[in-house]
């Protein structure tokens, strides 16, 4: 009996010990062997990388009027493994989320831990969700930080600000160019929580504060803007174009006070905008410029002291042939000086300016004048034109290039080149950046003009001056360019429209007018290009379709500028000994 | 005879014991006590956290507001509601500044001749 007992108490004993052994194992293998595997999980359910999100930088005006801004929202998030009664969650939460019930359940239905329930939430009615969720003691729903880019005056200046993609990166304009600066870069905080998903604040560790994105600052005036975007979309639907675009530049220091373009979009809503209305006509579009040009060939001629102003041309009568081709004026002329060949802007008479510059000569001003070159303005997908080289040219190239034949270029590149006649010869890059500014306004850096070359001597371009202030008067192309009470230099330009599959449209033009005022201390170059106008075939020139356009932009402008109208020349001070006839005794 | 009259509990070692359980209570104590406070203190400053980031939010929220209700198609519309009404300013109402010629001599406009003499 004993003895019984005696096995009995050693197999419990075995057994027990058997039992221990195995939890024992089993403690070995979770704390020592699945160790790390075991503190991963309990890390992921406990410890979280929390993101401190930065703010986009702003874009602004010339004078700090804000052209871009962020409103911040809420994405409504729901994690599938915290939800306990979908149901009543629901319930709760459809009202203020303007959801269905039975679709908001559906999605809370879930077992996944992160379901984008609602996108742009706005944020006072987070807060009455939030509220309403924390009386209810209702688990599983979460809110995310979100920003909404904003653009104030809708379409004004959109194709040069540009606008994001869902993800809030910068596809076009400004936006994506500078997205170095307004982009910032976002933070993060590893935190713990508790059992109920609230974070442990004692508990918190590595901390990386968010850098927020730099404010941009334009040469862009939101009131010039608005002057050249009224009468370009007047034009553009009056004239029923393809496009219409304007640049206006500060020649001095190469600003671009304002840049239009229609079509245009609402950036706030660019689902609605088609292709070809987001496109930034300006920088991204050629044209054969056709008369404008000749501003280069003249330049040339008169810089290299081939001829002077008054030196007289034989212009054929008004036609030239040449290389198995005609080249007509509009006009028949017999002679004309080099002064009145761009007055009259006469076709034949820059053709034999061509002629004595020779290809070489003509091909090296034509890239002095920045053409076939990026300008390097701070704008994406600027395109550098069309320039081919002279072993390039065919044989009627020397009377085509110098009218704006065979070569592309881009409206900026034109009101650049214009610019240089303005500015005593000398070429400034555009930009279209004043400075960059922290988020107290202070400047972090500020952008000035770069100075590229000196394209033409002070004396030659004060004789194109000359020329192009006729041009805007009755002898000229562009009487419908003059603004009362100033003096207004400009060119006009038509070409017909090339046809990407070879030749050109027949009957189609594009017309142009590059202008600037007052012609003795220009404050600005204004260029219009008007693509494709419907207008009867007499009205195509750019002096009846761009040089009105011009009149009315450059107009209003003086007045905003607040230009004076006539010289007015205040006395200069003179000293009471000198008016006595003294010699002046002042130091 | 002694050893019967002789206390056997020893008073001397379970004071010791007693002073150094209440002095380990007391530490536990004290540290649950600073814990308490070192969460509490953690809630305030996520309290104050919160606070200041809705403070910040409604910021921007009103910024970007200001800003749409202050732009020019917003402005437009005012006026065309006659909400707001323009008047032009008349031409003699305007003073315009000219910068003066400057003089081709050595002339100072700002020179107080009567200190030199």
């Amino acid at each position: 009996m004993r003895r019984n007992v005696q096995i009995r108490m050693t197999w419990a004993g075995i057994g027990l010990s058997l039992i221990l052994t195995g939890y024992s194992v089993q403690l070995v293998y979770i704390q020592i062997i699945k160790h790390h595997e075991f503190t991963a999980l309990a890390a992921q359910k406990h410890s979280i990388r929390q993101i401190l999100y930065a703010r986009r930088g702003l874009i602004l005006d010339a004078n700090r009027e804000i052209l871009a801004t962020n409103l911040p929202l809420k994405t409504v998030v729901a994690d599938g493994s915290l939800i306990k009664d979908a149901h009543a969650l629901a319930r709760c939460a459809a009202p203020l989320l303007s959801i269905p019930v039975e679709e908001l359940l559906s999605r809370l239905k879930t077992e996944r831990k992160y379901v984008v329930v609602k996108r742009k939430f706005p944020e006072d009615q987070a807060r009455v969700l939030m509220k309403e969720l924390r009386k209810t003691s209702l688990r599983g729903l979460s809110f995310e930080q979100e920003l909404q880019r904003v653009y104030p005056n809708g379409e004004l200046l959109s194709q040069v600000l540009g606008f994001l993609d869902h993800s809030g990166r910068g596809v076009q304009g400004l936006e994506a160019s500078m997205a170095a600066y307004l982009d910032g870069k976002n933070g993060f905080r590893l935190i713990e929580r508790d059992r109920s998903g609230r974070e442990i604040v004692i508990y918190r560790g590595q901390e990386h504060l968010p850098r927020n994105g730099i404010n941009i600052q334009l040469t862009i005036d939101a009131n010039l803007q608005t002057i050249v975007e009224k009468e370009v979309d007047t034009a553009y639907h009056e004239l029923k174009a393809a496009y219409v675009s304007s640049v206006m530049i500060r020649p001095q220091t190469g600003e671009v006070l304002a840049m239009a373009n229609r079509p245009t979009f609402d950036p706030n809503n660019v689902g609605a905008a088609a292709p070809n209305q987001l496109r930034n006509y300006a920088v991204m579009d050629m044209i054969e410029p056709g008369s404008t040009f000749k501003i280069v060939t003249t330049s040339g001629a008169l810089n290299e002291r081939l001829v002077r102003p008054k030196s007289a041309i034989f212009c054929e009568n008004g036609t030239f042939h040449y290389g198995g081709t005609i080249l007509k004026d509009h006009k028949a002329y017999e002679c004309l000086s080099v002064h009145d060949t761009l007055v009259k802007s006469s076709n034949i008479g820059v053709a034999k300016l061509a002629f004595l510059l020779g290809n070489q000569r003509l091909y090296q001003y034509i890239r002095r004048f920045g053409f076939g070159d990026k300008t390097g303005i701070e704008l994406p997908s600027e395109v550098s034109g069309i320039v081919h080289p002279p072993y390039r040219w065919s044989k009627i190239s020397i009377t085509r290039i110098p009218i704006g034949y065979e070569v592309a270029v881009t409206p900026l590149q034109l009101a650049v080149a214009m610019s240089a006649i303005a500015n005593e010869g000398r070429l400034i890059a555009p930009h279209i950046v004043k400075a960059l500014l922290d988020e107290e306004g202070k400047p972090v850096s500020t952008i000035s003009s770069r100075f590229v070359r000196q394209v033409i001597s002070p004396e030659t371009a004060k004789a194109i001056r000359d020329a192009l202030t006729e041009v805007v008067s009755q002898k000229g192309t562009a009487v419908q360019a003059r603004v009362d009470g100033f003096e207004v230099a400009g060119k006009t330009g038509t070409a017909q429209k090339v046809d990407y599959r070879g030749g050109y449209h027949k009957g189609r033009y594009v017309a142009s007018f590059a202008g600037f005022l007052p012609k003795r201390d220009p404050q600005f170059v204004c260029l219009v290009v008007v693509d494709d106008a419907k207008v009867p075939p007499s009205m195509a020139y750019g002096g009846l379709i761009s040089a009105p356009i011009f009149s009315r932009i450059a107009e209003r402008a003086a007045r905003y500028m607040d230009l004076s109208p006539f010289p007015i020349k205040v006395p200069p001070i003179v000293s009471p000994q000198k008016e006595a006839g003294k010699p002046s005794s002042v130091r | 005879m002694n050893t019967k009259n002789r206390n056997p509990i020893e008073s001397r070692s379970i004071f010791q014991w007693t002073l150094i359980a209440l002095v380990l209570g007391g530490v536990g104590l004290q540290v649950v006590h600073l814990k308490n406070q070192q969460f509490q203190l953690g809630q305030d400053i996520q309290k104050l956290e919160k606070r200041l980031s809705e403070i910040h939010v409604r910021n921007q929220v009103l910024l970007a507001e200001i800003a749409t209700l202050s732009s020019r198609p917003a402005v437009r519309k005012k006026l065309e509601s006659m909400a707001i009404i323009m008047h032009a300013i008349q031409d003699r109402c305007i003073a315009h500044l000219f910068v003066p010629e400057t003089a081709h001599d050595d002339m100072r406009t700002a020179l107080n001749e009567g200190l030199h003499q």
